[in-house]
């Protein structure tokens, strides 16, 4: 120690002044010392180093604090969450919730990745290393997992086991390794890529197990409910209780504890290539510009709905869920420990009844989807009751077979030439890719201007060009799940918005940027 | 390629982040200052040399950034020379590998600080809250909550130590 000099106290505290940007501000400190100081950083290589842990040090707390305001935030309001979905959903009246509540420590605490050690840990090689973690602090990058119990709050975890199988987990859940090649998953997520030398790798999960046999597949475990496999390549051997064995391959879906067949949900599950997008859009704290683009946005005098599904304090939304029976699952939104709507049964859906009685002349819907590709006719995004002859301007907003974007109104009228042939305003372009990833999806209907205008993913498509436009109208409606017949909706959905004005292009452009989970950079 | 490139910025993010905020030191500015460095990387990754440390490219790349930065304001602000910036970045790439671990001991450590402490970090570093504003908050004068953080660093910076030996062992 004596050998390398340390800086001397003064430098020491005039260096934290400097990166507390405070220097000058006592009274001791002058513009020349600042200027020495400068001088003696460039010449002393201590007090260069001390500069530097410094700073790795404040950076560190930045990022830490700030990740457990929002866990803070986000667990404050899910005390309800997985167990009693129907409560959770929330329709917040315009804009008046507060995003931050600060300082209750110990739920911070919680938010965070709690991990129990049950047992001794063994002290033989981990059975898996954390290859991303996101949001999960205690599992970070880096740490090693050995037959540990993990209950996961917030985040997403990318693991390669012993044998190389990729994992992704995602939270809420909970999971314990019995060995490289077999992990218990009691709730949660979980994607597996298993190479041919990890061929055998078993998820269980309590009703049932899934038995790779060299494959992409997936389980789900809800905190209530049946846990299912999904296979999207391969071959997979789901064994549960009284039931023979059952082999499913590429494309094939069932419920664990019934062998029933179910449909194949990609959007439900985030796969490896989508982890690496998702971790550096954190690194790059885009978190934190998406909120304070939300707050912004739920500010705006025009704002007739914005349902993030993050609120107990909403109220309004909670009653018109138990009121109208709504049902759906709320899961992890874009953002780690974010809340979204889920849609997974054939009659999820959410009430909303907002703007009864007004007539809006400009009208937008927007909202982030991670929707499947369902070979139902209809993807139902926001379907008003009122759908009658005579009670013009009723709104109808979709996804069609063919996988294009629709806002339908009463009463409307295309112009002559339009390219549709179903009477509807569609967009140009198919909205969904093969997999389900987060898309940003946005409808703009002016009936001064008489047009539909269509976005996605913050990028402007077409616009269709109306000779009848009445105003439109809303009040009682349903997100999700409109009949049970072709309305159907699979997948999830988060900050969905309905706006009392059209936004313009630039507008859309700019939610989409500061609210896109997979970008790094402010465009 | 835009996976590779997220993976190596996930990686070098601490370094490029703690780089940027010595130099620049006020965290909205510097968060702007990084925004830039990403899109630069974005926009340039064909150019980076594979066989070298990712982290040192990047951090090469911030450092025309900083100086565009002081280019905008001017003389108001205390400006590293080149010389500085060169051994800021020469000693960041040199620590990286310890960061992943240090995040995970620094957690550790802020449940270890008395409830004011943890008040006093959270007012600087999450509300960015000034000095007078944070005394304000806490019944306190500008000078003795820059002392006091100085101490909670301090603290914070040994136990980081002490945990991170600990996890060698």
């Amino acid at each position: 120690m004596s050998d390398t000099p340390r800086p001397l106290d003064d430098d020491r505290r005039l260096i934290d002044a400097l990166l507390d940007d405070t220097l000058g501000s006592d009274q001791a400190d002058t513009v020349p010392d600042a200027n020495d100081l400068l001088a003696r950083l460039e010449r002393e290589p201590a007090a260069c180093d001390y500069l530097v842990e410094r700073a790795v040090l404040h950076v560190g707390l930045r990022q830490l604090l700030r990740r457990r305001r929002l866990a803070d935030w986000a667990v404050s309001r899910a005390q309800a969450d997985v167990t009693r979905p129907h409560d959770a959903a929330g329709a917040i009246p315009r804009g008046s919730r507060r995003l931050f509540e600060p300082y209750r420590g110990w739920l911070a605490a919680a938010a965070c990745l709690a991990l129990v050690v049950a047992g001794w840990q063994l002290r033989s090689r981990p059975y898996a290393t954390v290859t991303t973690g996101i949001g999960t602090a205690g599992l970070a990058t880096g740490r090693t997992v050995r037959g540990e119990t993990h209950e996961l709050t917030a985040g997403v975890l990318e693991l390669k086991t012993r044998r190389g199988a990729d994992l992704v987990i995602e939270a809420p859940a909970a999971f314990r390794f019995e060995s490289p090649q077999r992990l218990r998953l009691t709730k949660g997520r979980i994607a597996a890529d298993v190479p041919p030398q990890a061929k055998g790798f078993t998820v269980v999960t309590p009703s049932g197990e899934a038995i790779d046999l060299g494959t992409r597949f997936a389980v789900d475990v809800p905190a209530s409910g049946e846990a299912e496999v999904h296979v999207f390549d391969g071959e997979v051997v789901a064994h549960a209780g009284a039931h023979m064995p059952k082999n499913l391959r590429d494309g094939e879906a069932i419920s664990l504890a019934t062998n029933a067949a179910r449909e194949l949900r990609t959007a439900a599950f985030i796969r490896g290539g989508e982890v690496a997008e998702l971790a550096a859009a954190v690194a790059a704290g885009r978190e934190h510009v998406s909120h304070d683009a939300a707050a912004r946005l739920q500010a705006d005098p025009a704002l007739v709905a914005w349902l993030d599904f993050e609120g107990p304090d909403a109220t309004a939304g909670a009653r018109a869920m138990d009121a109208a029976g709504g049902q759906c699952r709320i899961v992890q939104g874009r953002w780690p420990g974010s809340r979204a709507a889920d849609f997974t049964e054939m009659g999820d859906h959410i009430p909303i009844d907002v703007g009864a009685g007004e007539d809006y002349p400009q009208l937008t819907l927007a909202a982030w989807v991670r929707l499947d590709r369902l070979g139902a006719p209809f993807q139902s995004l926001y379907h008003t009751d009122g759908w009658e002859a005579d009670n013009p301007g009723q709104a109808h907003w979709m996804l069609t077979h063919a996988g294009v974007m629709r806002l339908a109104l009463r009463g409307i009228k295309l112009a002559p030439g339009a390219l549709e042939l179903q009477g509807h305003p569609d967009s140009r372009s198919p909205v969904l890719g093969e997999e389900g990833r987060w898309i940003h999806l946005a409808a703009v209907y002016d009936s001064a201007a008489k047009t539909a205008r269509f976005y996605v993913d913050g990028a402007f498509d077409s616009e269709t060009q109306l000779a009848l436009a009445p105003p439109a109208r809303l009040g009682r409606a349903r997100i999700g799940n409109w009949n049970m017949n072709d309305r159907r909706l699979s997948g999830r959905i988060d900050e969905f918005f309905i706006l009392g004005r059209a936004l313009g292009d630039d507008e859309i452009r700019a939610i989409h940027a500061s609210g896109n989970p997979y970008e790094v950079v402010r465009r | 390629m835009r996976e590779r490139l997220s993976r190596l910025w996930t990686q070098a993010a601490p370094a490029v982040n703690a780089y940027v905020f010595a130099a620049v030191q006020r965290f909205q500015d510097a968060e702007d200052v990084v925004q830039q460095v990403a899109l630069t990387a974005a926009r340039r990754f064909e150019e980076y040399d594979g066989t070298r440390p990712f982290v040192a490219w990047v951090l090469w790349l911030a450092k025309s950034k900083i100086i565009d930065h002081y280019r905008v304001l001017g003389r108001q602000k205390l400006v590293f020379s080149e010389a500085l910036l060169d051994q800021t970045a020469a000693r960041l790439v040199e620590r990286q590998a310890a960061d992943h671990a240090g995040a995970a001991a620094l957690e550790r450590c802020i449940d270890k600080l008395p409830a004011k402490s943890r008040k006093l970090l959270d007012l600087r570093y999450v509300d960015d809250a000034s000095m007078d504003a944070i005394a304000q908050a806490v019944n306190s004068t500008a000078g003795s909550v820059r002392v006091m953080l100085f101490r909670i660093r301090d603290l914070l910076a040994a136990c980081v130590k002490a945990e991170l030996a600990k996890e060698a062992i």
